[in-house]
């Protein structure tokens, strides 16, 4: 394991699904049209007393520790970075989508030019010392940032604070390095509209 | 409003604190603080048009309760509010004559009514003041309401024989005019919350608020909306209170009589006001002090209507403008400027054939110039289009639309050359320069040399947009009692202001550029927020000056609808939606086959009408939708992005994708507006014969087709449905039936 692991952790009380994220991680990482590197999953659901809250759940690459993608490319372009986070060297992708049939968070997405391309993290901000663009730019402070395995970084007590955290299919035993906030209360809670990417229809309300 | 970005961030940490306790009353759920898992927070499901009920039932249940600050009520004046602690009163114990025979009935009693012998009372300027008479809560006798500190708030009987009511008691009797479980039918809000948001309201002293903005008064019964938010307020005198209805952004002088610059007076403008001339909105004057209604009761007619509505109390309306230019009434608008707006598409019910042919038409409107970076669908029928500069090429210093209470104004100003046409003097094309050159040209006061005058009495030229607005900056950097410091060379350096164009360091002096740099590298000012707070802690910058509700509005109580002579009341009650003559909508369709109303609410990824052009936003969201109530689409056998259509008893249809939801009222519809543009890009535009294909995708979506005014909308006669007193269009509410398209 490298001495040092990025992660992101998103309090979803605090996210106001605005998608300033969302349009910041475009801007900074020219990602294409149709394309999201994050993206934000809002919708309807009722509370457990009876009334219904907006649930809006930022998406994006899990940077796991034990990352399938990682494991099946062919060419070592998905890689460990030494900052614990997945990255993928864009010289050695020879866009196979192997990596993209492996991720169970369907995070990844093929450029027109062939290779395979997701979120970074930031990699080119974070080795300069900011913040991914995502974090800074978030409206309700809802994203953290930082080391892991640094117990004194916020994300390591913000996370202590909240028994841990949460993370998405943790049955599937990848130790993802994105944390969540109140992801397991959202997921029991019934789902009462369609589920929108953005603003358009992911999964349709079935009633 | 909780869901704008700055109040946003601090509403979500104080909730999460535990700070702060929010009932959100909205027909919509929106994306925002209401999130599954923030404590403090509640989305309470309202019916479109509905909040004066809501606010009625709350006002009613603290009166039965007697929850309600009864000592701020009472206060008579600003002086007996201030000395009790508080930073505003209100005319509750104000009598009112309730006299159907007296000369004032209806009328707040003044001393002579009273027949009480007081001196007169004269402003700064040397005016007469009004007036007004209270039951002194000391000693029980008639009292002048300045000469007295409180008030008796529940007071009927007789004073100099003539029959008088207090305003509070008045408005005690409007809210009871319905029960608690009606205004629970009416708004769609349960009995449970309406006692629970009561008492909740009751009690936090004065740290209470209605945070509304314009959306929530947006239907055709709008102004009593907006009343019940003020009277929730003064029952807990909460007003100027920190942590109550604190002041918005307060400012200081800067486009105005500034610290350095005089920017409002114009030597030799010619004196046109509401007193020698009429708005073409038919605003601020009511119909019977119009010439045309004198002209016509001089020729003989008795008691004539106008064919479309006056508005008295209302002060300007662009929509009623726009409606007011094609019917060619009250006169014909012979030249038409507009500068950055839409409000042909802004205006529901406006974008339609009749309206949109008329616009084009030189008989109806001979010119028409617009201003504006893009062809939206206001300007797509202008004869001329100048171009305009963008945000990032312009100034501005905006000072409203957040909740923020600090002093202080931003600054917007050009950090790159406009890419407009270059037109001499290094200046480019924007509505500034075209306003300069004509009015020159016109040889108009206000503009060209000699324009603008500074304190020490010299003249300054105007003939683009920074000779005014860095002198606005100059006011805003010198205001206050010390002015800003000067910016070090170095941070001039720095961020690239020291090579800022000559044109702008020559709009302010050389002492003032330095300062003015100051304000652009911080992209405005803002003084410390101990600087609107009272030494105590409690009340807001400016409590001492006269802050009055009026719990009874004269003004009100004197309106009369120009139709029907109906009046509205001077008191905050439920009124349901009417046409232009005050008659009820619902009298004249029927509810049962028009069930649903409508409300439309700010769009996540567009704005009011631009950013459909935007591929980011649109790959974020296609198209806006229908929102319905889950359990009303499965009475109507509607699912989740099945097409459908609202159509109004007139025959307007507003077709799109029905998203079928629980964060939806029962029994009203709503839709984000922004969408179903007809121009924009959308359009083929073809420029000096090189033709632009347009963009369907630009066109998605869909926008409210309100109905028109049916009683005024005949003969010819293009009218939108409209808020009687306030002029605004009804952009929620209605009557409308929803079917699979």
């Amino acid at each position: 394991m490298s001495e040092k692991r990025l992660g992101m952790l998103i309090d979803l009380s605090l996210c106001i699904g605005c998608n300033a994220c969302v349009v910041a991680c475009k801007r900074e990482n020219d990602v294409p049209l149709t394309k999201f590197n994050t993206w934000i999953e809002s919708f309807d659901v009722e509370r457990p007393d009876g009334r219904i809250a907006r649930a809006n759940v930022p998406k994006q690459c899990n940077h796991c520790e034990d990352a399938p993608c990682v494991k099946v490319c062919p060419t070592g372009a998905s890689y460990k970075a030494e900052d614990g986070t997945v990255q993928v060297d864009m010289e050695k992708c020879i866009g196979c989508k192997y990596c993209m049939a492996a991720c169970p968070y369907q995070v990844r997405y093929q450029l027109d030019s062939g290779e395979v391309q997701k979120c970074t993290f930031c990699h080119h901000r974070t080795t300069e010392g900011m913040l991914p663009m995502c974090v800074s730019t978030c409206v309700g402070y809802a994203r953290f940032f930082g080391d892991l395995n640094d117990p004194e970084s916020d994300i390591s007590k913000r996370l202590a604070e909240a028994n841990g955290g949460e993370v998405l299919y943790d049955d599937l035993g990848l130790h993802p390095s994105l944390y969540y906030i109140g992801l397991k209360d959202i997921e029991a809670m019934p789902v009462a509209s369609a589920i929108h990417r953005g603003g358009n229809v992911m999964k349709p309300y079935e009633g | 409003m909780i869901n704008f970005q700055s109040s946003g961030k601090r509403t979500s940490a104080n909730l999460a604190a535990g700070k702060l306790k929010i009932d959100v009353l909205d027909c919509t759920l929106a994306n925002g603080c209401v999130t599954p898992t923030l404590p403090g927070i509640n989305w309470i499901p309202i019916k479109p048009a509905t909040n004066s009920a809501f606010c009625s039932a709350l006002i009613q249940k603290m009166i039965a309760d007697k929850t309600y600050d009864a000592d701020a009520l009472s206060f008579t004046n600003q002086k007996a509010a201030v000395a009790g602690g508080y930073g505003a009163f209100s005319n509750a114990t104000f009598l009112v004559i309730d006299d159907e025979s007296h000369p004032n009935y209806k009328k707040l009693m003044r001393p002579a009514d009273a027949g009480m012998d007081v001196p007169e009372k004269t402003d700064k300027d040397g005016k007469a003041v009004d007036q007004f008479v209270c039951i002194d809560a000391e000693t029980g006798e008639p009292a002048v309401t300045d000469d007295c500190s409180k008030g008796v708030l529940d007071f009927e009987g007789e004073v100099n024989g003539v029959k008088v009511r207090t305003g509070f008691a008045i408005l005690t009797e409007s809210v009871n005019a319905y029960t608690i479980e009606e205004y629970s039918e009416i708004t769609g809000v349960s009995v449970e919350d309406i006692e629970r948001i009561a008492k909740e309201f009751t009690s936090h002293g004065t740290r209470v608020s209605v945070c509304h903005k314009g959306g929530s008064c947006a239907s055709v019964n709008g102004v009593d909306a907006m009343v019940g938010a003020n009277m929730l307020h003064m029952m807990m005198g909460t007003n100027q209170m920190i942590g109550g209805n604190a002041p918005n952004s307060p400012a200081p002088t800067t486009a105005g009589k500034g610290a350095r610059y005089d920017l409002s007076t114009v030597k030799g403008k010619p004196s046109v006001s509401t007193k020698n001339a009429a708005y073409i909105s038919r605003t601020g004057v009511a119909w019977e002090k119009t010439d045309e209604y004198k002209n016509r009761v001089a020729a003989g007619e008795t008691d004539p209507k106008p064919i479309m509505p006056w508005f008295q109390y209302a002060s300007s309306s662009d929509s009623q403008a726009l409606m007011s230019i094609v019917n060619k009434y009250p006169y014909q608008c012979k030249i038409l400027t507009s500068f950055m707006c839409n409000t042909i598409q802004a205006t529901p019910g406006a974008m339609r054939d009749e309206v949109i042919e008329r616009l084009k038409d030189p008989e109806v409107l001979p010119l028409h110039i617009a201003c504006d970076v893009f062809i939206g669908e206001h300007a797509q029928y202008a004869d001329y289009i100048v171009p305009d500069v963008t945000p990032y090429e312009s100034y501005g210093l905006p000072t409203t639309g957040t909740t923020f209470t600090g002093y202080g104004t931003t600054v917007r100003w050009p950090v790159k050359e406009a890419e407009s046409v270059e037109i001499g003097d290094g200046r480019h094309a924007s509505w500034e320069t075209f306003l300069s050159d004509v009015a020159e040209a016109c040889e108009l006061p206000g503009f060209g040399d000699d324009a603008i005058t500074d304190t020490d009495g010299n003249t300054w030229p105007l003939r683009d947009a920074g000779d005014f607005y860095l002198k606005a900056i100059a006011n805003l950097a010198y205001a206050g009692d010390e002015p800003v410091a000067d910016i070090s060379a170095e941070e001039a350096h720095m961020q690239g202001l020291d090579e800022l164009p000559e044109s702008m360091s020559a709009a302010v002096t050389a002492e003032e550029w330095p300062k003015v740099q100051h304000v652009l590298s911080r992209g405005g000012r803002y003084w410390p927020m101990e600087y609107v707070h009272d030494a105590d802690g409690k009340r807001c910058l400016g409590y001492e000056k006269d802050h009055q509700t009026f719990i009874y509005s004269e003004k009100r109580a004197l309106y009369k609808n120009c139709y029907s002579g109906k009046g509205t009341s001077p008191v905050l009650g439920y009124f349901p939606e009417t046409l232009s003559d005050m008659s009820p909508v619902e009298e004249h369709y029927s509810r049962d086959e028009f069930p649903f109303t409508v409300s439309e609410h700010k769009p996540r990824f567009r704005s009011i009408s631009m950013l459909s052009n935007s591929p980011v936003m649109r790959d974020l969201c296609d198209h806006n939708y229908i929102e319905l109530n889950r359990e009303d689409a499965a009475e109507l056998g509607i699912k989740d992005g099945d097409k459908v259509r609202a159509v109004t008893p007139l025959g307007d249809v507003s077709e799109g994708e029905a998203m079928v939801r629980a964060g939806q009222v029962k029994g009203g519809f709503a839709l984000a507006f922004g969408y179903e543009h007809i121009n924009y890009g959308a359009q083929d535009i073809e420029i000096d014969g090189q033709m632009t294909k347009g963009n369907p995708a630009i066109a998605a979506g869909v926008r409210t087709h309100q109905m028109l005014d049916p009683l005024v909308s005949k003969d010819g006669v293009l009218s939108i449905y409209s808020e009687n007193e306030a002029a605004s269009p009804g952009r929620c509410g209605g009557m409308f039936k929803i079917e699979k398209a």
